[in-house]
């Protein structure tokens, strides 16, 4: 059984349609990619998920329960997390209360161990506990809004855009920790892209979404040769 | 002239009025930073607080270091319906806060109005003693209002800075929809800050209602008070309104004691009139992007 399946989305923003029928599941463990120009769907699919705006129609089902109509809090606690396009720290907070909001849904007894967890995989987070989350450059305030989600002990973890921006061997970086938390912690991640070569190249499967619909879903393997894809998105 | 002895006096007088003013500014900052609503009725709190205070301390005896905060309790628990059927409605929508909230300021006043008439009244000092250290003289009982202040600000640091709930507030003041996707239940957060900040303008309305007179228009001065240390500090600023409110406490304090009151007023204004001028955003406060 998948971990989260999502059938024939639809989310609207008064009358602005912000996806119109996008299918997806995920396995436990499994990295999918999202891809899609802007507008596609991302992150309003991303939000639907996580209870952040409003499902209009479809339905939303995660470990054999639906989400809809569950509060952000709620669905928190049910074990998937997210970090938001453009990152999102709190910046007047420090690095280590940043993690400190992430785990609000759990005991406050486990907090300090699951930190020095998350400090492992981001020794720079560590080095910086007390620094304001502003003062940190954009690769690291992505690396602390990473972390900041997974201070949750997530299942599922949406992670929307984190290469925005960043230098291409930061972004490889990202790539390669994620990796090793996907591992070690049996993680499943769905990462919301426009930088589809890197998205493709981290993931096993994907999804590829246009206006607001999905196109094309399958393995990265497959996707990587097929020429929809690699005329659309990865420029060759 | 400025002797030592009218120094002191003046910068006691105006660490007693700063309390009251960040009392009433940080609830109202707290309000605007976290929820987006303008809360133009938080003078008519402080005001009803000021009664509270009248009743428990003045009329039914009970010893004043009791009778404040049990007033401002009193005050925040009954503004909590208000939450529910009036603020709630209003969470983030800045404009439509600012008229709806004008009207509920209008609506305790007059009701207050009807229920305890125009005459002013006092509200007894909580300590009558003058205090004599070598020529200075202080009256006691603006010693305890400064300290009972500094207790409530205390407090409140130590809650925002060493406890989750209050972790979870200052992260909503920063960005509501992101601490709701980190499983914060924004509702549980708005309800508590509410409270807070209503607890905060209450007793300072004690304090007010004590250091002048007790009236049901009486809030509209700690709301105009309340506003000039926002636009000073900047607004959703926490440190902002602990400068502001020191600012606006001595100056006053300073000013009318040399130039008379009008004169201290008219710089508070000018002031902020220059501040938006060439620093909207406040002294401490952050530029909109």
């Amino acid at each position: 059984m998948p971990l989260l399946t999502v059938d024939d989305l639809h989310v609207r923003y008064g009358h602005i349609q912000g996806t119109q029928g996008i299918s997806l599941a995920i396995e436990p463990g499994e990295i999918l990619a999202l891809v899609g120009s802007n507008g596609a769907g991302k992150s309003s699919t991303l939000k639907a998920i996580l209870g952040l705006v409003p499902v209009a129609g479809g339905t939303i089902t995660f470990l054999g329960a639906d989400l809809r109509g569950l509060k952000a809090s709620q669905i928190v606690r049910r074990g998937i997390g997210f970090s938001p396009e453009g990152r999102r720290v709190f910046p007047q907070l420090s690095v280590a209360e940043n993690l400190r909001v992430g785990a609000h849904t759990r005991p406050v007894a486990e907090t300090a161990e699951r930190m020095e967890q998350i400090y492992g995989y981001f020794p720079r987070l560590r080095e910086r506990a007390r620094q304001r989350a502003s003062s940190l450059s954009g690769g690291e305030q992505q690396m602390l809004a990473i972390g900041r989600a997974l201070m949750s002990r997530p299942k599922l973890f949406l992670l929307d855009e984190p290469s925005l921006g960043l230098a291409p061997i930061i972004v490889e970086r990202i790539g390669d920790i994620l990796e090793d938390i996907r591992q070690q912690e049996n993680l499943a991640v769905i990462l919301a892209e426009q930088n589809a070569h890197w998205a493709l190249h981290l993931a096993s499967r994907a999804v590829i979404l246009e206006l607001g619909r999905t196109v094309v879903a399958s393995t990265t393997g497959e996707l990587l040769q097929d020429p929809r894809v690699t005329g659309a998105y990865l420029g060759t | 002239m400025l002797s030592p002895i009218v120094l002191v006096q003046i910068v006691v007088n105006g660490v007693g009025l700063a309390a009251i003013y960040i009392l009433v500014a940080l609830g109202f900052t707290l309000l605007f930073g976290i929820m987006r609503v303008v809360n133009f009725a938080h003078g008519a709190f402080a005001m009803l607080g000021g009664y509270a205070l009248y009743y428990l301390y003045s009329i039914y005896d009970v010893p004043y270091l009791v009778a404040a905060p049990v007033a401002a309790l009193f005050v925040a628990a009954a503004a909590l319906v208000l939450e529910r059927f009036v603020y709630r409605r209003f969470y983030q929508k800045m404009f439509q806060s600012m008229i709806a909230l004008l009207g509920l300021d209008m609506a305790i006043a007059s009701t207050a109005l009807i229920i305890w008439d125009s005459h002013e009244r006092s509200i007894k000092p909580a300590v009558s003693d003058i205090l004599q250290l070598g020529g200075i003289i202080v009256p006691a009982d603006k010693l305890v209002i400064v300290a009972v202040a500094a207790i409530a600000l205390a407090a409140f640091y130590l809650f925002t800075h060493f406890t989750r709930a209050g972790l979870a507030m200052r992260a909503a003041a920063q960005d509501v929809e992101t601490a709701e996707a980190q499983g914060i239940d924004t509702r549980v957060t708005y309800q508590l800050s509410f409270f807070i900040a209503i607890f905060m303008a209450a007793l300072a309305g004690g304090f007010y209602g004590q250091t002048y007179a007790l009236s049901p228009f009486m809030g509209e001065r700690p709301l105009m008070m309340a506003f000039i240390v926002v636009i000073l500090g900047g607004m959703g600023s926490i440190p902002g309104v602990a400068l502001g409110g020191l600012l606006l406490g001595l100056g006053e304090s300073f000013l009318s004691t040399f130039y008379g009151s009008s004169v201290s007023v008219f710089v508070s204004f000018g002031a902020v009139i220059l501040l938006l001028v060439f620093r909207p955003w406040g002294l401490l406060g952050t530029p909109e992007k």
